[in-house]
C-alpha cells in the first residue's frame, strides 16, 4: 500500500539516495516510488544532478591536511614563546635561561659598582643574592636588550659559568 | 587469539573531541570527511576552482583554530560549511566579479569501467545538466545543489544562504520543478 504523500517522499529523496534513512523509512519510500511515476521522474532529476556533482581537484585533501598540520606546528611554536624568545633583527633564537643569566650578571655588576668590591664582614655578596633569586621574565626586552645592555647570546653554558665565576672573583 | 570486533568509524562528535585535545589524526579524518563538501560550497559561490580550493583550506584552518570554542550546538559539518560560505562571500566581495563558465566544466568525472563513447556521452550529459543548473535563479540553484550534493537539511540550507527554512524548501522545490521541465 502506498501510504506516503508525494510531497513527503520528495522531501526525503536526497537522504534516501544517500542511504541516510532508517530501514523502515527507506522501505516506505521504495514502496511509494514503485507505485508513483511522478516521484520516479523527480528521482531521475536527482540522479542526473548527482552525476553532475563537481568533484574536488586531486590532491586537495592532502594539501588541506598538510596545511592544518603546518598550522598546528606554528601554533605549538607560538605557545612555546614563553620559553624561547626571538630577536627579529638578528633572526636568532635565544633561550630565556641565557637572557636571565645575562641579566643576573649585569645586575650584579651594577651592584658591585655601587657597593664597591670590598664588602663588610657578615654582609651577603649581592651577586650571590641575585643568583639565588632569578629575575622575572618581564625584565627582558623584545629587542634583545636587558636593562639597556646587549645580552650575551653568543655565550655557551660553560662560558657564562666562567663569566659568573670571574665576576665573583672580582 | 586475536580480537575480531568489527571496527567502527567514530562519529564526527568524537573526532571533534579528539581534535580539541590536539590529536592530528582526528583532524586529518575530519578533513577527509568534509573537504569535498567544503570545496563544492565554495565553488557554488565563487565559480572558480582555484579560489574554491583556497577557501576550503582556509576554512579548515579557521575551524581548527576556533575548535576550542565549538560547543556542538550544530554539527561540525554545518559549522564548517557556514565558515566556508562566509569566507567565500568575503572573497567574492573582494574580487567583485562572478565567473560564468567554471561550474559547467568543474571537476573530474568518475569514469572507471567505461569505454570512450560512454565517457563522451556522460560528459555531454553532465555538461548539459550543469548548464541548466546555471540557468536557475541564485537561491534556487544554491538550495538545489546544497540539498542534492551535500544532503543538507532545509534548515541548514537556510542558515547557509541567508534565508528561512521555509524559503529554502520553496526554492528547492521550484528549482527541481524547473529542472524537470528543462531536462524534459
Amino acid at each position: 500500500m502506498n501510504r506516503l504523500p508525494c510531497e513527503a517522499v520528495r522531501d526525503v529523496l536526497p537522504e534516501w539516495k544517500a542511504g541516510l534513512l532508517r530501514p523502515e523509512e527507506a522501505e516506505s519510500v521504495e514502496v511509494h516510488l514503485a507505485g508513483c511515476g511522478e516521484c520516479r521522474e523527480e528521482m531521475g532529476v536527482l540522479e542526473a544532478l548527482l552525476l553532475a556533482r563537481p568533484e574536488p581537484p586531486e590532491g586537495l585533501e592532502a594539501r588541506i591536511q598538510a596545511g592544518v598540520r603546518h598550522e598546528l606546528l606554528r601554533g605549538a611554536r607560538r605557545e612555546g614563546e614563553g620559553r624561547v624568545l626571538t630577536i627579529p633583527r638578528g633572526r636568532r633564537w635565544i633561550p630565556t635561561w641565557a637572557l636571565s643569566a645575562a641579566a643576573v650578571v649585569l645586575l650584579a655588576l651594577g651592584a658591585r659598582m655601587i657597593l664597591g668590591p670590598d664588602l663588610p664582614d657578615g654582609t651577603q655578596d649581592p651577586l650571590l643574592v641575585a643568583v639565588q633569586e632569578p629575575l622575572p621574565e618581564k625584565w627582558l626586552w623584545a629587542d634583545g636588550m636587558v636593562a639597556g645592555a646587549p645580552v650575551f647570546d653568543d655565550l655557551s653554558d660553560e662560558e657564562l659559568e666562567a663569566l659568573v665565576k670571574a665576576l665573583e672573583g672580582g | 587469539m586475536k580480537d575480531t570486533f568489527p571496527t567502527r568509524a567514530p562519529p564526527d562528535e568524537e573526532l571533534v573531541r579528539l581534535a580539541q585535545a590536539g590529536e592530528p589524526t582526528a583532524m586529518d579524518e575530519l578533513v577527509s570527511r568534509h573537504y569535498a563538501g567544503a570545496y563544492r560550497v565554495a565553488l557554488g559561490i565563487l565559480r572558480d576552482e582555484e579560489e574554491a580550493a583556497d577557501v576550503a583550506q582556509d576554512a579548515f584552518l579557521k575551524a581548527f583554530r576556533g575548535l576550542q570554542g565549538f560547543r556542538g550546538d550544530a554539527s561540525f559539518r554545518t559549522w564548517l560549511l557556514a565558515i566556508v560560505a562566509n569566507e567565500s562571500r568575503g572573497v567574492f566581495r573582494r574580487s567583485g566579479r562572478r565567473k560564468e563558465t567554471s561550474l559547467e566544466a568543474a571537476g573530474p568525472l568518475a569514469s572507471d569501467d567505461e569505454d570512450a563513447e560512454q565517457r563522451l556521452e556522460k560528459r555531454e550529459e553532465v555538461a548539459r545538466v550543469r548548464r541548466l543548473l546555471e540557468r536557475l535563479p541564485e537561491k534556487q540553484r544554491q538550495s538545489v545543489t546544497l540539498r542534492i550534493f551535500e544532503a543538507l537539511s532545509f534548515r541548514e540550507i537556510g542558515a547557509l544562504i541567508g534565508s528561512t527554512e521555509g524559503a529554502a524548501r520553496v526554492n528547492y522545490h521550484h528549482g527541481i520543478r524547473r529542472l524537470r521541465e528543462m531536462l524534459g
